[in-house]
């Protein structure tokens, strides 16, 4: 038996929910260990949080920033 | 520039004008792709964003330095965002995705239709995220932003959301399904 089911490591997952103690962790790892479904998800997950952050990359060199800075710093002064 | 700085808080508490210009120039970007994946169009974004740090210059004497400067930026934009979005505060007791995720799992708690590999959606993942993102609570969308892609932790995110670790786990579990189901979905009918 791997301790918990995988409906349970994935809730634990998604909800970024961290393991209280040692135990908790030992068994989140050992089902990952054994379970390639869950290691799946956990990749999914993994992925879409990547490609979010790829989407809206920081807009360094954005014209907005210029415009917004003007914006601001005119009210202030 | 330490923004925890014992002096660094005075300096923006007596309206310290290179101080907060500092601030202003080092959370901007932050604060503006915020506003923007956060679901408000491209120029509702950039207003919520001055709105953000005009309010953020006019209560500059307020800021205690209790929490970081970047949780109270943050918690002043959330508060921009939930007046724009009026949906901002309400998220349901059940959400559809709560019986979907049940129906991937069989009565012991294994997978039942398990999740499929993403690599099924090569590079087009990227726009359909974007669609799916659209489909989000706005709640769950945007846990899921300052998850994600401001990559804070999750007491952070409470104390600028105000609301508790137990509320936030559920909108990033529902969030994060409700994109991989949109995902999954969209992928399934391409093949």
């Amino acid at each position: 038996m791997m301790g918990l089911d995988c409906k349970e490591v994935t809730r634990q997952l998604a909800s970024d929910e961290s393991p209280v103690n040692r135990r908790g962790r030992f068994l989140i790892a050992l089902h990952l260990f054994l379970c390639n479904k869950c290691r799946r998800y956990k990749a999914q997950l993994e992925i879409i949080g990547k490609t979010a952050r790829d989407l809206w990359a920081r807009p360094r060199d954005d014209e907005a920033l210029g415009r917004l800075r003007d914006r601001i710093f005119m009210r202030d002064s | 520039m330490n923004f925890e700085d014992p002096q660094f808080v005075e300096r923006i508490r007596s309206g310290d004008s290179e101080a907060l210009r500092d601030v202003v120039e080092s959370y901007l970007p932050h604060i503006l792709n915020t506003a923007r994946a956060s679901g408000l169009a491209p120029e509702r974004a950039e207003d919520v964003t001055q709105a953000m740090f005009t309010t953020f210059l006019e209560r500059a004497s307020e800021f205690e330095g209790r929490s970081h400067v970047r949780t109270w930026l943050f918690g002043i934009l959330y508060r921009k965002i939930s007046e724009a979005r009026r949906d901002l505060n309400r998220e349901r007791r059940s959400d559809a995705i709560d019986q979907v995720m049940e129906g991937r799992f069989d009565p012991r708690g294994m997978w039942k239709s398990p999740p499929q590999a993403m690599a099924l959606y090569g590079g087009e993942i990227a726009k359909f995220l974007k669609d799916c993102m659209e489909g989000l609570a706005s709640l769950q969308r945007m846990a899921f932003v300052l998850r994600e892609m401001e990559e804070m932790d999750t007491e952070e995110i409470c104390n600028i959301s105000e609301v508790s670790h137990t509320h936030l786990g559920v909108l990033l579990y529902r969030g994060r399904n409700g994109l991989r189901e949109c995902l999954e979905a969209k992928g399934v009918k391409r093949q």
